[in-house]
């Protein structure tokens, strides 16, 4: 079985970088804005600058909404589409491709090891990472070229309306961010399974994102919490990490009745003497998921949500 | 004669006894027995079909990884020798992480790759190291190893590097090593190809021992020097290449375990080979252990934890024999 | 037994000149052969050519009237033991065990050493003077306590004849006369012996016959007393030497002084 358990920053490889072109009278209000943004650091805050705190403890301070803005996660490209902010991206990493309207949004590489010269080429006046050991020098050296950074962490459901509101304020689309936000939120709490609802209804699922060592899904993860709010009961619940490895002797204690895998069949397992230990495996109990509503949170995880719970109740109903 | 082995058969039972009994799930020594004698019992499945065909599997890799690293040291008169020398290493990585990033399905997909890496870069490693005449040059061969794992590790990293985080990790973990695949099958596979090997290599034992003393004394002792050789690399290029398809690549018990055996008895190769076989895979076996119970239900890689364990005993065993 | 070179011409791969050129010599059952000359001069080669280490480009090598390499190599080490120059090992071995390794081409390999491999051993171990440093670890041998136990291993083979290359070069001269001695002994109880040497003296008190080898050809051979001449040792070695006679009726070599400034 070779199967991919997206995290909250999937990766993928795609084709090199497109380059676009800018008129030489936007790089002169560029050029403005930018030594106005410098001018306002040190100043106690003027009036009109925008100031935020992202994931990372910092303070942000914008002296306008930010009109070019290059993301490299994917979740908060697929965000400032979905906030109205989809003109203001002016770079994503190779990875995101959601909406399909941002394929048309230049590529500048790598997001979780990015490409300081790459960002730049896209002159931006803000830059969206993810907080991460690999992220932690393209912020010093964007902040030393004055470039705003906004560091975030896109790793739970709570996160989307969230940073949904962050990127709102930092674009000038408040509204198109409180939108989304309060559509997420009731149309999640819509679609999830009462976490009071009878076991006999809440099937224990063993989420499995590699076989060869065995590597389930733990709490650190939003696919734990769409699984929850499926109606369904992850077995490894109790493991704080995203991800981790575990023996297969703990899979075959823990009992799941329903083997999930996001993107990839993994019914080869009941052909390995080892995993037909497992009952589940051994009954051919295998839930298979596609799309990339289920790399990271986003403000289609209801919809991810709905459709966990349909493939879960299809399993119940043929067993 | 029996009194010098007597130690070792005890750290052997040991250790498979520690298997048995140990971990990720808590089992009593009464659930355990009843286990291995009532194959209905609740705890069999555990016992019988993952724990025992484990220990039995870690004991065969273990002591294969043991004896390879004994026979290369001997082969090419250095003691920093270890399994992976002739190039295995990044052979091996290099055909499992091709596997997983091309998205491998077949359940041996990746394990076969490996193995086809690995003797693809032996074949490479031992044909740069052919000197005139159809010789083996240690000494290049040595350099060759080195270069070609060198190469075949960046391609490795250059893909690993390109390819999506998940498949990143994955890679990674394969890399580092883990009795997971343990299974009765596996075992017998593993069992009935690596006697071979095996054979050939101790019934090679006094050659090694010769060889130990140069080529050229070595062939005025009588032995066959360049049959050997080539024996030696065939022999320890098949049975890595199965360890590492099987439970991908754990370090520091080739390159360690015949150290430990040598300080012990001496480094004449009869009792070398086989001692090395049951420590080599004594320890495999409780470095399993303890990767599976030390963080348990998180099951460490195994070659963390030979690392872990195998250095400090290795740092202590060397102090002692300087003193 | 017979070892003898005939015509023998060799060079080391890779290189175009002639180590030998054109070498005959012959080393029976109960002579001891000694081969002299300067540094350079093809001695160690020369040994290397007789054992069928490196292959002649002209003439050949006979061992008991067949070509050296047709010899199965466990039977050629039953027959002839060799000692060489050097040799070093990265895992340190008893001596007791170094020197039943000149039994191994007697064992096969399963067998354990019998009796009789022991008591072998025992007698190499005590005629080389070395039978108290028997369980000692060869890496704390002094260089000539080493060369001795290689000696002794080359005596467990059981040979028809030895291949000594410098065999007293570490060692003082008690133990050189006393190596010699042994030699000598042996050499009457019928074993034949090769000796490569540098030291011309001892050489030519113990030897049957000499050769002398100038940049891979014989310059001389025969007795003593027919291959040290000053006149034939003064060309070959680039140096004026005096030649007297032992007791013994055996030449003595004695390099002249030549002042402060040389030659």
């Amino acid at each position: 079985m070779a199967c991919s358990a997206p995290s909250g920053a999937a990766v993928r490889p795609s084709s090199p970088p497109e380059d676009g072109r800018l008129s030489l009278r936007r790089s002169w209000i560029f050029t403005f804005l930018l030594l106005g943004t410098l001018s306002a650091c040190g100043h106690p805050a003027a009036s009109g600058t925008i100031s935020l705190v992202d994931d990372a403890g910092d303070t942000v301070r914008l002296s306008h909404p930010a009109e070019r803005v290059v993301s490299l996660i994917p979740a908060t490209t697929e965000l400032l589409f979905a906030i109205g902010a989809g003109p203001e991206v002016v770079g994503r990493t190779r990875f995101d491709d959601w909406p399909p309207s941002a394929a048309s949004v230049p590529s500048v590489g790598d997001g979780l090891e990015p490409s300081v010269e790459a960002i730049l080429s896209r002159r931006p006046d803000l830059v969206v990472l993810y907080r991460g050991a690999g992220t932690a020098d393209a912020v010093a050296r964007l902040h030393a070229l004055g470039v705003p950074t906004l560091v975030v962490r896109t790793d739970r459901l709570a996160d989307v309306p969230r940073i949904a509101r962050l990127l709102g304020t930092a674009t000038g689309h408040a509204t198109g961010a409180d939108s989304v936000a309060a559509r997420f939120t009731r149309a999640l709490d819509s679609v999830s399974v009462e976490p009071s609802a009878p076991p006999a209804l809440r099937p224990s699922v063993l989420l499995l994102a590699w076989d060869d060592p065995p590597l389930t899904i733990g709490a650190g993860s939003f696919l734990d919490e769409l699984v929850a709010r499926a109606g369904g009961r992850n077995v490894f619940h109790d493991i704080a990490a995203a991800s981790a490895p575990v023996s297969l002797e703990a899979i075959v204690a823990r009992d799941p009745d329903v083997v999930l895998t996001f993107g990839a069949d993994s019914s080869t397992l009941a052909t390995r003497p080892e995993w037909r230990t497992v009952r589940a495996v051994r009954l051919g109990h295998f839930v298979v998921v596609h799309g990339s509503e289920f790399s990271q949170p986003s403000p289609r995880s209801p919809q991810a949500v709905a459709e966990l719970r349909q493939a879960l109740l299809r399993w119940e109903r043929s067993r | 004669m029996m009194r010098r082995w007597l130690p070792l058969v005890v750290v052997a039972v040991i250790a498979a006894l520690a298997g048995l009994a140990f971990g990720a799930v808590r089992l009593s020594p009464g659930e355990v027995l009843r286990a291995l004698f009532d194959a209905s019992a609740a705890s069999a499945p555990i016992v019988r079909d993952l724990r025992a065909p484990r220990v039995v599997l870690g004991f065969l890799i273990g002591g294969s990884l043991a004896v390879c690293g004994a026979a290369l040291q001997a082969l090419v008169r250095n003691p920093l020798a270890d399994p992976y020398l002739l190039g295995l290493s990044g052979g091996a990585g290099l055909g499992a992480v091709i596997a997983i990033a091309a998205g491998a399905t077949g359940a041996w997909s990746v394990p076969v790759a490996a193995f086809i890496g690995t003797v693809a870069a032996v074949a490479l490693v031992y044909r740069l190291g052919l000197a005139a005449g159809g010789r083996i040059d240690t000494r290049a061969l040595l350099l060759a190893g080195v270069v070609v794992s060198g190469f075949a590790g960046a391609i490795m990293t250059a893909i690993i590097v390109l390819s999506p985080a998940e498949q990143l990790r994955d890679a990674f973990l394969w890399l580092l090593g883990g009795l997971g695949r343990a299974s009765w099958r596996s075992v017998a596979v593993m069992a009935a190809y690596a006697v071979l090997p095996l054979l050939l290599l101790a019934r090679r034992a006094r050659d090694l021992d010769l060889l130990s003393l140069g080529e050229e004394s070595a062939g005025h002792l009588g032995a066959d020097v360049e049959p050997v050789k080539r024996q030696v690399v065939v022999a320890t290029a098949l049975l890595t290449a199965a360890a590492v398809a099987v439970s991908g690549m754990i370090g520091f018990v080739g390159l360690v375990v015949p150290h430990i055996v040598r300080l012990a008895r001496g480094p004449l190769h009869r009792g070398l080979l086989p001692a090395a076989f049951i420590l080599g895979g004594a320890m495999l076996v409780l470095s399993d252990v303890l990767a599976r119970t030390v963080l348990a239900p998180v099951e460490l890689p195994v070659g963390v934890v030979t690392a872990l364990v195998g250095v400090p005993l290795f740092a202590i065993l060397l102090r002692r024999s300087l003193a | 037994m017979i070892l003898e070179a005939r015509g023998v011409s060799a060079r080391y791969p890779g290189s175009a000149r002639l180590v030998l050129d054109a070498v005959d010599i012959r080393v029976a059952a109960g002579e001891l052969v000694a081969v002299v000359g300067p540094n350079g001069s093809g001695k160690t080669s020369l040994t290397r050519a007789l054992l069928g280490t490196i292959p002649p480009v002209g003439g050949t090598v006979l061992l008991d009237g067949v070509s050296i390499r047709e010899w199965d190599r466990r039977a050629l080490a039953r027959a002839v033991g060799v000692v060489a120059q050097r040799e070093e090992t990265p895992f340190p071995i008893r001596v007791a065990e170094a020197v039943m390794m000149g039994r191994y081409a007697r064992l096969g390999p399963l067998e354990t050493p019998r009796p009789e491999d022991h008591a072998v051993v025992r007698q190499a171990l005590e005629r080389c003077d070395v039978w108290e440093f028997r369980q000692r670890p060869v890496d704390t041998l002094s260089g000539g306590e080493w060369q001795r136990v290689r000696m002794a291993r080359a005596l467990a083979q059981g040979p028809g004849l030895l291949v000594l290359d410098e065999p007293s070069a570490a060692l003082d001269i008690g133990h050189e006369m006393q190596q010699f001695e042994l030699i000598s002994d042996l050499v009457a109880a019928g074993i034949g012996a090769l000796v490569v040497s540098h030291h011309l003296n001892v050489a030519a008190r113990f030897a049957t016959s000499l050769v002398l080898l100038s940049t891979g050809r014989i310059a001389a051979h025969g007795a003593a007393g027919d291959v040290l001449r000053p006149d034939i040792l003064g060309d070959v070695f680039g140096w004026p030497v005096s030649v007297s006679v032992a007791p013994d009726g055996r030449p003595q070599v004695l390099p002249l002084r030549q002042g402060r400034s040389g030659r």
